[in-house]
This record gives C-alpha cells, structure tokens and sequence, in this order.
C-alpha cells in the first residue's frame, strides 16, 4: 500500500505561484495573483494582493484589507477555525498558528490523506494572538526560519527586563522601538503592558493604524496615541514606534540621542544582527526557535515533514536521523532570510 | 555575570561617549566589592583573564550534539567560540557573581582550566556564556577608554577626575583601595615610590594668524613635534609610560621605558625617527598598537622621545616652579641617552621672527608649527601651552559615501575621493580620506536630501552616490596608506565649505596629493 504521504504529492503541487491544490484548484499564499486563494496570515511575503476570491480568518482578512483596499481581494470569505469546509472533493480547515492575530494553519485533506499547512507559526505565550494547535496530519509543511540548534529565544520576560533597565539607566532618554507594523509591534505593546508599564506609547502611521485594527478585533493595547496627532507633545523617555528619522524630524528638539530598539530572533547570533545598529537588540521572534521546531515536529508526528523557508538543511537532518522523513520545498517568494524574525 | 552583559552589551552598542558613561555609572551604582571592580576592569580591558582554545571545547561539545548540526550552526555564525556559546547546554542555570568567575578561572591551574570553565558555563545564559568566551579566547578589547572611564568614575564619585588619574595607573583588579576612597570609607591611595600619571596641562591652538601680542620675554618658542605627546614617570623600581590621556603604553616601547635610570617625571613628544629622518606618523601608531612590542619592529621602527618638560626630577616636584625655573632644572639634570633627546628652546625677537620660524617649520619633516610656553608659567591647572600650527592645505574633494552613525539619520561620516591615473573613458575616482561632516543644521539636511537622491547602492547604512557633490576641505598633511587604492590619507581633514555646483577647476589628482608626501 502507498504511503499516504507519498499520495500527497500527487495532489499537492509546488508551481511558480505556490503551493497548488490539484483537486480542490486553489493555492495556498500564493506568490501572485491566482483565482483563489488559502492565506494563513497577513504579512506581505505570504498575503498578496489582486486575489480573486480569498479565503481567510476575519482577522487576516481585516489585515490585507486595511494594507491593499480593494486589492485586497474581489471576493473575501472569512472563515471560521476549527469548522471543516469542503472545496472540491478536498476537506479544508483553520487553525490556528500563534504567529500573529489572525495567523491559520490550514489542513488539506483528500482521500484520507492530511497536510497540514502552517505558514509561519510559533508556540511562545502571546498575548496578542491565539495559541498555536496541535493539528495530527500525514504531511506536516514547515517553516525553518530559525532552524539551527543556535537559535533558543531566551524568555521575552527577560528580554523586557533588559528594556526596562536601559529606561532606568537614561530616564530621559526617548525609546526608538523599531518593529514590523503587524504582529511584532503590537506583541511588544501587550509585553510592555504585562510588564506594569501603563502610560501611553506612541505610534508611527501604519504601526498605529494595525494597533487600531488589533484593538477593534478585540486586543487590548492600552493608552496608544498617533505620533502624528501628538506634536505638541514631550517625547523625553516616552516609548515610540516610529522610524528614526521620522522622530527626530517631527520631534527633534525633544529627542536627544535616542535608545534605538529593535527586536528579533536573528539578535540570538551577533554575527548576524542584520536587523541593523541598535542600541538594544532584543531576542524576540514570532517566530519558532530550534527546541520548539524539533518539539512541534514531534507533537505533530506527521509520516512527512515539507521544509520551507529558512534553514532547511538542518531540519531535514534532524528528522531523517529520527528516522522521519522530510523534504526541502522551495517556494517562490519566501527564499531568504526576511526583514522580519 | 547579568550585571555585566548588560554593561558590555551597553558600551558595545551605545551611539555616544555619555551613553557609554551613563552604562558604566549604572554597573558602579548596582553592584559592589570586588564584582564592581572586576567589571569595570575588564570594561577598560586592565584584567588579564586566562585563555582557552575555542576548539578545545569543541570537543567536548561534539559528545553532546550532532556533528552535522554543529557544523551547519557553525557555518551560519561563522564565529567557533560564539557558536559554541550558544549550543552549549546548559543544564543548571542560576546567577554567578562576577568575582566568582573570575577568580574561580584565575587560581585553576593549567590542566584544570578547561574543567572550570566548562562547570560555569554549565550554569550561564546563553549571552553569558559568550561573553565569558569571547574575553577568554579574542584577547583583550577595551568596550571603553580609560579615558572616559575615568571621567565616568569622577562624575559617579564627585572626586577630582585628576586625583583619580594619579592614583589610576598604581591599581590593580578588583580596585579595592580604589572604591574604598571613593566612597570615603579611607584616604587617598598612596602612592609613593610608584610610577603615577599626573595630569598634563592643557594646550590652545591659536588661529592661523598666529599670536599677535607675545614677546620674548613672556613666552618661550620650541618647535611642535609630530607625533605622540607622552609622560615617562618613574619612582621606586617601577617606570610607565603615559599617553597624554593616561594610558599606559610601556610594553609598546621599551626602548624608551630602559633608559629611565632616575626618578620623577618627565615629558615629551615621541616620534619614529631612523637615521635621523622623521618617519610618517602612521609608522608610530603601529609601535604604539603593538603591546608588548617586537624585537623586529624595535629595529624597524626606532622611537625617540624628545623630552620638553618635567613635573618631577629626582623626587622634588616642579610642579610650584615656573617655566624658566623648570627649563634650567630639566637642562642641567638631562643627559643624553640613547633614543632619548632635548627638544631646544628657539631664539626669538619679533613677532615677525615668529613668523618666520613658523614658514621654516612648514619645510621641516615631523614639524608641525610651534609651541609656546609662558616663561614664568608653573606646572599647575590653568596653565596653558599655546600652539601656533602650520595652516592646513586646503584643496576640494568629490563625495564619494555618505554614512550614518549608529543610532543617527544624518549622513554625517563621508569618504571624499580625489581623480586617480587617467584611463581610457575618464580619471577613476579613489578615496583619499574619512571626515565627520561638521555644517549647520540646515545644509545637513541638505546633504542628507542630496545623498538620498543620488544614491547608487546601499551597504547597510553606508550609501555610495552618484559624482556630483564637492566639498573644500582642509587638511594637516598626507600620510602614506599602502592598504589604500590611492596609497595616501589626508590626515586631520575637515569641511570648509560644502559645493552645491561643479567647481570651476579640475578635481585634484592622487599625484598631485601623493606630491605632498615630503
């Protein structure tokens, strides 16, 4: 009999736009506009715009629309997690991936045989999005951004301390934090929040207009304020999601010599901080480290792991010497290590 | 070992000398004992920490991780000793004082050496673990000059930053009697019969139209040496040699540093200088980079200290007599020694003399204008010595980068380029000098707006941009740079003036300034 695995591979294709489903004719994050469209999250290297219909999670969904408009998509389904829906012979279902608000594994299932898609996921507490499931599946497709053994984000409580006492040490200097406009800002707001820090933080265009949308969808980030609606204001040691030169050339004269911030898992390995100087690089990712890759792997217990983006070598390695099999799928558009991490 | 991550972490990436005072005066008020002292020695690299072989832990790493895994990690981080940092497991992390560390490392002998290590890092963090790593197998880096260290600890304190520049050089790791004075809890250390650095007076530039109401019987006129201002002291059996901002430079030249067989303090300038010709500067910043210095670089790159003043001879401080009284000590006391010289006193009458001496200077190799010194001056704080300096070159320059410092949005540091050898399709442009870009606000902007619109391509935050900004720069003089393309550096370069609009004569050329060399 045939590995259920191996079945897999003659429904599921990799093309130039992505990830196909043969039977069900829909793509999963396509890399460029398609008829329609499985987006597990928001980010620009796995939502694209010009989809004609598109299926999502409302959050995602809210997400593509606040970045594209009506580019968004023609058609918008929202689809709700944990609750099967059939799209030609092929059993789809959400769940989700504790990336960012909104982020979806999708489970593909046709002729008894399950894959599960998880897009970009991580498994550390988060305040701001919904807690990565263990989805059981057949094939298990994963990201590898940080799949190196090197990579073990230390915990983000330590990480806020460390932030805290760079605030203590310059009480007047003004805090620069530099993070992607979904999902990182408004993580770093809630653990600044967590942490007992309650005064307002102020944000830069789109990092506040995502904050806004986290929040109508129900995520409390506390007293934020529009950097732009606050001119007037004294930013002396107030903690700011803007980009450099943005804040010193709106707030100069209240600004001395920044702290500037930044927040990645790359900052695990010094070598590679190529998030840029920082003043303050801190460990923190939204995405898996090593330990929880290879736990989750485990978890998962899938016939066949498909490796994504990142270190795939590694993972493969790991698996096939435990005895699992496991493959590199190299996708158009997601090579390379990202501005995010 | 948190405690001091968080300060070396902070001193390795703060943008400005206050930022990295401000870490070092938040360790100082944290922690305390001999863990205060430790850290703040190793932050000024004055701790000599034991070394290991990252290798060798290697090893033992590999019969606890996958061979291939560790080879992918390694090929990803690229550095052997924070890759095994960060794969090492640690199993039983808890917090480890600093003074533990140490000196659990120091007092472990050689085969054990290994095995301590190993144990502490068994209990760090991963960020610890590589710290700890990186000081025992880089060698020594300072993440802060003692220099401002120093200030830092006069700020913390409220002592007299030249009161702790006295007693800096007599200490050692952990500093006890150092903390314990400036808390208060005792006196000043004492520092007889030990090689202390005093504090040199301050010096002015005068402008380029030199003095005009001097006269011979107020100031006394030497010629300015190029090179590195110095203070040898020695007392008891000890002898160090100072830079001009304390730092101990001993072991860089022990050709000087041998021939000190009296007691005090004495001052000057040292040069490179082989058979009697003064050698490019450059050629003494790498006697002064090498520590402990090399038989073959003593042979190549013979040191001499032309000696101007002293603060002591013989045990009797000078410091209360004048400039005249001092003068006619240093002459009578000075013998020569080898490498070791008097820097003359020169005749003079006339402003217009001045002047004159001032034009020779300009044709004199490892001479760089004049200094003045009040005949009835003493050796004490307020004093001052004035410097009457060649005027610079001026010449103008094509902008060729433009980069910003850590933690700015200004395009301030910018590499300026002069025409190479003529070629077929036009003269290449090679750079010939780094400058921080000094100009008002509002032109700074403006070279920021003109830099991001003639961006060619972008190397993290350096940008290279298309010909077409030229600024008039001055500069001391051309020093030899064999790593350079254009094989020469202007030294001391500054911006006069920024040119918004091609210039009406061509770019200079890499001759023209190569021409300059002697």
């Amino acid at each position: 009999m045939q590995r259920a695995s191996h079945q897999a591979e003659s429904w599921l294709k990799v093309t130039r736009k992505g990830l196909y489903c043969v039977p069900g004719d829909f793509y999963v994050d396509p890399a460029s506009a398609v008829d329609r469209a499985l987006i597990t999250h928001a980010h620009g290297d796995h939502a694209r715009p010009g989809n004609r219909s598109v299926l999502a999670s409302k959050e995602t969904l809210a997400f593509m629309q606040l970045r594209y408009g009506k580019r968004a998509g023609q058609k918008l389904v929202p689809i709700e997690l944990g609750k099967p829906l059939s799209i030609g012979g092929v059993t789809v279902c959400f769940y989700p991936a504790g990336h960012v608000l909104g982020s979806c594994q999708i489970l593909l299932e046709y002729e008894g045989c399950r894959v599960v898609a998880s897009g970009d996921y991580k498994r550390r507490i988060d305040p701001t999005s919904q807690a990565f499931e263990v989805v059981p599946c057949h094939v298990f497709i994963t990201e590898a951004t940080f799949g190196l053994p090197l990579f073990e984000h230390p915990p983000v409580e330590g990480e806020i301390e460390k932030l805290k006492q760079v605030r203590e040490t310059f009480p007047e200097r003004t805090l620069q934090m530099n993070a992607y406009s979904l999902g990182k800002c408004q993580r770093l707001i809630a653990e600044l929040r967590r942490s007992g820090i309650d005064e307002p933080i102020y944000l830069n265009g789109s990092q506040f207009q995502h904050s806004e949308t986290y929040q109508e969808l129900g995520v409390d980030l506390g007293h934020i304020r529009s950097l732009e609606e606050s001119r007037g204001d004294n930013l002396k040691g107030a903690i700011v999601f803007a980009p450099l030169n943005v804040l010193l050339e709106q707030f100069g004269e209240t600004v001395r010599d920044p702290i500037t911030v930044t927040a990645s898992g790359w900052h695990r390995v010094r070598g590679k901080s190529f998030m840029g100087a920082s003043e303050l690089p801190l460990v923190i990712s939204d995405h898996v480290d090593w330990p929880e890759l290879t736990k989750t792997i485990e978890e998962v217990n899938p016939e066949e792991v498909w490796v994504t983006h990142g270190s795939e070598e590694a993972t493969i390695h790991w698996c096939q010497s435990r005895q699992r099999r496991a493959k590199a799928l190299s996708l158009v558009g997601r090579e390379g290590e990202g501005e995010e991490g | 070992m948190k405690g001091l991550t968080f300060l070396l972490d902070g001193l390795s990436n703060a943008p400005t000398d206050e930022a990295k005072q401000g870490y070092l005066k938040n360790f100082l008020k944290k922690t305390s004992g001999a863990d205060r002292g430790y850290g703040l020695a190793i932050a000024v690299s004055e701790l000599n920490m034991p070394t290991v072989k990252a290798a060798a832990l290697k090893g033992s790493l590999l019969d606890r991780l996958d061979p291939k895994l560790f080879e992918l990690s390694h090929g990803f981080a690229g550095d052997l000793s924070e890759t095994i940092a960060l794969l090492w497991p640690a199993p039983a992390i808890k917090e480890l004082r600093i003074a533990e560390v140490i000196e659990r490392l120091k007092i472990a002998k050689k085969q054990d050496l290994q095995t301590v290590l190993e144990d502490i890092l068994n209990c760090q963090e991963a960020s610890e673990r590589r710290m700890l790593l990186k000081l025992m197998t880089a060698g020594k880096k300072a993440f802060l000059p003692g220099s401002l260290a120093k200030s830092a600890l006069a700020s913390w304190s409220k002592v007299d930053l030249t009161e702790i520049e006295e007693v800096w050089a007599t200490l050692t790791p952990p500093y006890k009697e150092l903390f314990d004075w400036l808390e208060g809890r005792v006196s000043k250390p004492n520092t007889i019969g030990r090689a202390i650095f005093k504090s040199p007076l301050s010096t002015i530039r005068l402008d380029e139209q030199g003095p005009n109401s001097l006269s011979p019987e107020v100031h006394a006129v030497g010629w300015s040496w190029e090179g590195l201002r110095v203070q040898l002291s020695s007392f008891g059996d000890e002898v160090k040699l100072f830079s001009e901002i304390g730092e101990d430079i001993t072991a860089a030249f022990p050709d000087i540093v041998d021939q000190a067989d009296f007691h005090g303090i004495v001052e000057g300038v040292l040069q490179v200088v082989k058979d009697g010709v003064v050698l490019p500067s450059e050629m003494l910043q790498q006697r002064v980079g090498r520590r402990p210095t090399t038989k073959k670089l003593l042979e190549s790159h013979p040191a001499l200290f032309r000696v101007d003043d002293a603060q002591n001879l013989e045990d009797r401080a000078l410091n209360g007599l004048t400039f005249r009284q001092r003068r006619e000590a240093l002459e009578k006391w000075f013998r020569p020694r080898t490498n070791w010289d008097l820097s003359s006193l020169i005749d003079w009458r006339t402003i217009d003399d001045l002047d004159k001496l001032r034009e020779e200077s300009t044709t004199m190799k490892g001479v760089d204008g004049l200094i003045l010194k009040r005949w009835e001056g003493k050796y004490i704080k307020d004093e001052e010595w004035l410097f009457w300096l060649n005027p610079p070159f001026t010449t103008t320059l094509v902008l060729l980068y433009g980069e910003k410092r850590p933690g700015s949005s200004q395009f301030s540091e910018l590499t300026l380029g002069a025409r190479g050898e003529e070629a077929e399709g036009g003269a290449s442009i090679l750079p010939v000098g780094k400058v921080s870009c000094r100009v008002e606000a509002d032109e700074q902007k403006a070279v920021n707006q003109w830099i991001e619109a003639n961006t060619v391509e972008r190397f993290g935050p350096v940008r290279s941009v298309a010909q077409g900004l030229w600024f008039e720069v001055s500069f001391s003089s051309v020093q030899k740079a064999s790593r350079r393309k254009a094989g020469l550096v202007l030294d001391n370069l500054e911006v006069r003036r920024v040119l918004w609009e091609e210039p009406n004569e061509v770019l200079v050329s890499v001759k023209e300034l190569t021409s300059l060399l002697n």
